[in-house]
């Protein structure tokens, strides 16, 4: 159920950094420090009583940004508000307070329990901790009721186990409830089902929503399990390389997704139904080192639907595969031997035709061109005669050796706003996305140029 | 035509003086150029079925009895053609039947290495880890094929592992790589390549994409199908997500406890489920496009299977429990001529088949298990 309730959470600019000091060895030969940008930026706000979903790949920062928002880490840059508070300029009195308010559960319930403790000791830690309940009958019944919310009911066989004696869902549930026992506003649950049995999932989710009600909370729920973030959350924030990419309501998102990274995850999730037609997402490569990640907008290597400059005259299609060819050229990935191995005729056509190719499914790829096979026909593409002779030209430099000249050659050309610029957060329709597909005011106005489907 | 007939195979691992029953009783045939799945959760035997196919079981499991009829044999048994010689199959001792194909279950463990990799190949879980950090990733796989093919020289192999490399969508110098200049979805399309570099006739597969991320998970999958079209070879996938068994097997094996619950072509175990557990399990998983109805999940959790009751497995967890199911676990019946509310054991391991005693209450069966009070009702510690 979405509903406007205040803002809890706040973010503006938040960046953390790993890595941004000098070591030793990089002071001695004077280099820059090169951080990893977990999250870049960010700007969000959750409100009271949301389940706010975070999806994205590996290493796009989402367990980062749960784990800035308990203070698990400091961030780098930026503030964030919790009830209107900067969390980083709390006195020691308001800090206790906000580590009772603010909880997580974490990924793996068979880790995240201490072994040596019973049931009963791990639930009742934070109790002591925090100094609540006035004794130790007060604190036991505390504990019981606490277990009992959670589905392990009676508690009374529970309290003297040890985490060993439990099952992957019972464990779950005894970290929830240490979750739950100080009785928080806010709990960050990272991927909190993943270690679990699909037959064991849906009651520790169920359980989550009936709490959520039960102790009025608000969850941060990460997830890299689309589907459950789809059944989980009123809200969803797709992240890619630190970026927040997408945030809207989750229907929305999974119905009409705006941002082309979004549409290409959903576009790979399997369907269940066996007789679902399901496009295969239309993306290239992977993602990208985050050390050194690429200009402009993140995602605009991988990018469908990456926006020709205006002068363009041909496809969309042939721009993607033009810019491809440069990018290849200016990273030294274009195997020139290989591609003059293969092919039978001349040797720029050979070049050409390996140099424009993708790999991507069948569905995506141009008539003739086959997955694996690293060659496509450049007619097929409708090519402009000035820019035809500019690839042409790069490809001649590649066959005679010449990798600078060919790099200068393809200098200048084919730049897409999507690499110069990083797009900003913007509004369209009931979302907010980070696409230049959208223009800032109009954001219905500019459709994907050449994006059929 | 059939390529693998598994019969009545039961794998057993001794713990102390208990033993587990891993696997038990199970029966299914795979026909070439198809894609089988076998999908449960955690426990249930579906990895174990998979390795003891080629004896790679831990050291204390073992092929406690059945037989895997494999349509292949030895090399050092078969005549010119390929087919094994005429007084090997008369002759007793080897396990060579009329019709060419091979027990694996009786081959000792240097005879089945004859079989690993030539005939069957196996992809193993978190293929992340399965490549030798220390040996460069083409060489990896020319190790493999001159073991298999003592005949092939150093350079034709290396030839053959750069043209795999390019297969899967790996540019071919990087074979002179080592596995951690790999990104996570290139290691898994390496190990791939080394599973196909004998051009064996059944590929295992084991949890191929669980550790992967969502879109390279799809252009695995995608590349696993265009792989078993160009070579027509068999896949075996075993697999806990339900929604990647559905995208790409053609016939499909729910386990539970060592057990098969159901089996048969995929549409029909998905859209005509016909055991308790399936559908539970379906009741049980979000999709991420269609109109969400509330998750149910089935109460208690998986068995042990340290010396089992001799009841149904799934008897404890089943809203439809009569007294019949303590007595044995049930056989697989036929699931069409329940559907005539009769109660035929399936002869035929290729049908759909359920092992349920009340298969022959279907439709009350599926209508109840829609409703989630159903469910809750066995909810115990």
């Amino acid at each position: 159920m979405a509903n406007d309730g205040d803002p809890l959470i706040e973010l503006e600019n938040v960046s953390k950094l790993f890595g941004a000091t000098q070591g030793v060895t990089d002071q001695l030969l004077g280099r820059e420090p090169n951080p990893v940008r977990a999250v870049d930026d960010v700007s969000l706000t959750i409100n009271q009583g949301d389940i706010m979903g975070i999806a994205g790949e590996s290493g796009c920062g989402k367990t980062t940004l749960g784990k800035l928002l308990v203070r698990l880490h400091e961030p780098t840059h930026g503030t964030i508000k919790f009830d209107g508070k900067d969390i980083s300029d709390l006195s020691n009195e308001e800090e206790s307070e906000f580590r009772k308010r603010v909880q997580m559960i974490f990924q793996d319930p068979f880790e995240s329990l201490n072994p040596r403790m019973t049931v009963f000791q791990s639930v009742m830690e934070p109790l002591e901790i925090n100094d609540m309940g006035d004794s130790y009958r007060d604190r036991r019944e505390r504990v019981e009721e606490v277990l009992e919310d959670v589905g392990l009911a009676p508690a009374e066989p529970y309290l003297d186990e040890f985490p060993k004696e439990l099952s992957g869902g019972e464990r779950q549930r005894v970290a929830i409830a240490r979750a739950l026992i100080v009785n928080p506003d806010f709990v960050v649950c990272d991927e909190p089902v993943s270690m679990l049995d699909v037959s064991i999932r849906a009651g520790v989710l169920n359980l989550m929503k009936d709490l959520q009600d039960k102790y009025g909370l608000t969850y941060l729920f990460i997830s890299h399990d689309l589907s459950l973030i789809g059944y989980m959350c009123d809200r969803t924030t797709i992240m890619y390389l630190g970026d927040v990419v997408e945030q809207g309501p989750t229907t929305d998102v999974v119905q009409d997704p705006k941002h082309p990274y979004t549409k290409a995850l959903f576009d790979a999730v399997p369907e269940i139904d066996p007789e679902a037609e399901r496009h295969r997402a239309n993306v290239t490569g992977e993602v990208p080192n985050p050390r050194n990640p690429p200009s402009g907008c993140r995602f605009h290597p991988r990018c469908s639907t990456i926006i020709p400059p205006e002068d363009w005259t041909g496809s969309q299609e042939a721009f993607r595969r033009a810019f491809q060819f440069k990018r290849r050229v200016v990273a030294g990935d274009l195997d020139v031997e290989e591609a003059l191995d293969d092919a039978s005729g001349e040797p720029v056509d050979a070049v050409l035709a390996r140099g424009l190719a993708l790999d991507l499914p069948e569905e995506h790829s141009l008539p003739g061109e086959k997955s694996g096979a690293h060659s496509v026909d450049p007619s097929a593409l409708n090519l402009s005669g000035d820019v035809e002779r500019t690839l042409r030209n790069a490809a001649e430099q590649l066959v005679e050796g010449n990798h600078g000249n060919a790099k200068t050659e393809l200098d200048g050309e084919f730049v897409s706003i999507c690499e110069r610029e990083h797009p900003d957060i913007r509004t369209a329709g009931t979302r907010e996305t980070a696409c230049h597909l959208y223009g800032v005011e109009d954001a219905e106005s500019v459709a994907a140029p050449g994006a059929s489907d | 035509m059939t390529l693998l007939e598994v019969n009545d195979l039961s794998i057993r691992y001794d713990v102390d003086d208990q033993s587990v029953h891993a696997v038990d009783g199970v029966t299914f045939s795979m026909d070439r150029g198809e894609t089988y799945g076998l999908v449960g959760e955690s426990g249930c035997g579906k990895t174990t079925l998979g390795k003891s196919l080629v004896h790679l079981l831990d050291a204390n499991g073992r092929i406690d009895g059945g037989e895997i009829w494999l349509d292949a044999t030895l090399p050092r048994w078969e005549n010119e053609q390929g087919e094994p010689r005429r007084e090997i199959i008369e002759d007793d001792q080897y396990p060579v039947r009329e019709d060419g194909k091979t027990d694996l279950a009786q081959l000792d463990n240097e005879q089945i290495r004859d079989i690993r990799w030539r005939n069957i190949a196996l992809i193993p879980q978190s293929a992340m880890n399965a490549l030798n950090p220390v040996y460069k990733v083409g060489d990896q796989i020319i190790e493999a094929i001159r073991r298999h093919e003592p005949q092939t020289s150093v350079e034709e192999a290396d030839e053959r592992t750069r043209d795999l490399l390019e297969r899967v969508g790996i540019d071919p110098d990087r074979a002179d790589d080592y596995a951690h200049q790999f990104s996570g979805g290139m290691k898994q399309r390496a190990v791939i390549a080394m599973a196909m570099a004998c051009n064996p006739d059944l590929l295992i597969a084991d949890e191929p994409t669980t550790a992967l991320d969502v879109i390279i998970q799809d252009r695995i999958l995608d590349e696993l199908e265009e792989l078993q079209e160009e070579f027509d070879v068999s896949i075996l996938v075993v697999s806990h997500d339900i929604s990647v068994m559905a995208e790409i097997c053609d016939q499909l094996a729910v386990m539970y406890g060592g057990k098969f619950m159901e089996s048969g072509p995929k549409t029909e175990v998905f859209q005509q489920s016909s055991n308790p557990y399936t559908l539970g399990l379906k009741n049980s998983f979000p999709t991420v496009k269609e109109k969400q109805t509330d998750l149910v999940s089935i109460p208690g959790s998986p068995p042990t299977l340290l010396d089992p009751d001799p009841g149904c497995r799934f008897a404890d967890r089943c809203p439809f429990e009569i007294e019949e199911c303590g007595s044995s676990h049930p056989p697989m019946y036929d699931v069409s001529s329940a559907q005539d509310g009769q109660r035929v054991e399936a002869d035929d391991a290729m049908t759909h088949r359920s092992a349920c005693y009340r298969v022959d209450e279907l439709e009350t069966m599926r209508t109840e298990a829609t409703k989630e009070e159903t469910w809750q009702t066995t909810e115990t510690h």
